[in-house]
């Protein structure tokens, strides 16, 4: 019987109750540390944000001269007063689209470019801008790269990522191009931390008949389908519009060259003349500040008034 | 003990190298297994070209700027103020380029290859060319 073991099933998983307790203790101290170490790094769903403001400014069109607005600098100017006076201070702008207005001559449109630029300089601000059709449509973007810089790129700021793209040099649309640069990019970027898109058309269907549309926004949503929060600033449209989706949130900013109509029937696109009685009427800029939740509130500001809006995007 | 500090430091070191997708893998497995789906094409290769299906993409893609009736009235201007040319009245060396111009584009008009496929093209071309039919006598 002496090859016959005794003992009673499991006899081998028993242990003395300090090695219970040790063994407990252990457990909850890698627990403890899993929730602070998962708190930190996830509670927010992603990287850590810092605290951030930064200004979209939008169709600026310099150079435009006509009864929309008699006095595009002077516009301008103003809205870089407002910038300049905004505490805290803004880290850095955003342009999103029609810097200039296009005109036929290089020279002249060279000539405005450098115009924009020596006006954004006076704030001593980071600048990045993306195309808009009157900056880039005329030529693909040729004289819009040598004289302000790439059409489309990536950079980050403060745990938020920021995709400028081009959705108007080469029609409004993104392109095939783009968009498998956009998956390399993606490659690379982290999905669960805020990320804004930049573009000058919306990315979706504002509006077809007025070119208030990307042709490809679907397939450009899809390639971040993967990001948590996703939040497209465009322009184009010179008006406060935009559109919430489950993952996405998509808003215009202001104009400060002319405010345009309301989307409504099937007519022509026409500006009006600026009103002598309130010459800043539906001009501004908008206020971003990205909390380190990761959450963004919008302040639009209006010239004309200095009247606020706010929104949380 | 050792041992188990070893096993943490490194499932530390591999998480660091893991990068940011596959933490998200990890710490969102539901999203991980939303594929991002690209966008089926618009049209499957096997639909032959066809002025009926010119006509839906002209719709999208053409009449802000060539009007609804391709006569060039738009309803939205081009930057520098012009309207876009109008495409009832073309001529037969215009007709035989319209591949050329759709695909590649011209000036301010896009090339719509970046977007569409070759069957769309052709669709659109059939459609232009409809605008334009043969002169009688």
């Amino acid at each position: 019987m002496e090859g016959i073991r005794t003992e009673t099933p499991g006899a081998c998983l028993q242990m003395s109750r300090r090695e219970l307790l040790r063994q407990a203790a252990m457990a909850s101290a890698l627990a403890a540390g899993w929730g602070m170490v998962s708190g930190r790094a996830f509670a927010q769903g992603g990287p850590r944000v810092r605290p951030l403001r930064f200004v979209q400014l939008s169709d600026t069109h310099i150079g435009y001269q006509g009864e929309a607005n008699r006095d595009i600098p002077g516009t301008l100017h103003r809205a870089l007063d407002v910038i300049r006076s905004l505490d805290p201070a803004p880290e850095f702008v955003v342009v999103t689209g029609d810097l200039t207005q296009a005109v036929e001559s290089e020279a002249a449109r060279l000539e405005r470019f450098r115009a924009f630029r020596e006006q954004m300089d006076t704030l001593h601000l980071p600048v990045y801008p993306v195309p808009g059709e009157h900056d880039a449509l005329m030529d693909q973007g040729q004289l819009y790269q040598k004289a302000v810089g790439p059409l489309h790129y990536r950079f980050e700021r403060a745990g938020v990522q920021f995709f400028a793209l081009d959705n108007v040099s080469r029609g409004f649309f993104v392109g095939d191009a783009q968009r498998q640069w956009i998956s390399r990019e993606i490659a690379r970027a982290d999905p669960l931390a805020p990320t804004v898109l930049l573009t000058h058309a919306p990315l979706y269907d504002l509006f077809v008949p007025w070119n208030w549309y990307t042709y490809d926004a679907k397939e450009v949503l899809a390639l971040f389908s993967r990001f948590r929060r996703l939040t497209v600033l465009f322009g184009h449209v010179h008006q406060l519009a935009g559109q919430r989706g489950p993952s996405v949130s998509q808003s215009a900013g202001l104009s400060t060259a002319w405010p345009l109509p309301e989307p409504d029937a099937l007519a022509r696109l026409e500006k009006w003349p600026q009103s002598a009685s309130d010459p800043d009427m539906g001009l501004g800029l908008r206020v971003i500040d990205v909390a380190s939740s990761g959450q963004m509130a919008v302040s639009n500001l209006l010239l004309s008034h200095e009247k606020q809006e706010e929104a949380v995007l | 003990m050792r041992k188990m500090l070893w096993a943490v430091g490194a499932a530390a070191v591999t998480w660091g190298f893991l990068g940011p997708q596959a933490q998200a893998a990890f710490t969102h497995p539901f999203r991980f297994f939303e594929r991002p789906h690209a966008e089926a094409p618009r049209t499957p290769p096997s639909v032959q070209p066809s002025a009926a299906l010119g006509a839906r993409l002209y719709v999208r893609a053409c009449e802000s700027c060539h009007g609804p009736r391709g006569n060039g009235e738009g309803f939205w201007p081009l930057p520098d103020g012009e309207s876009a040319p109008a495409l009832d009245s073309l001529g037969p060396s215009s007709q035989a380029a319209l591949h050329q111009i759709i695909g590649q584009g011209k000036g301010m008009m896009p090339g719509w290859s970046q977007v569409m496929n070759p069957t769309e093209i052709r669709s659109l071309v059939l459609y232009v060319q409809s605008l334009n039919p043969p002169k009688k006598g």
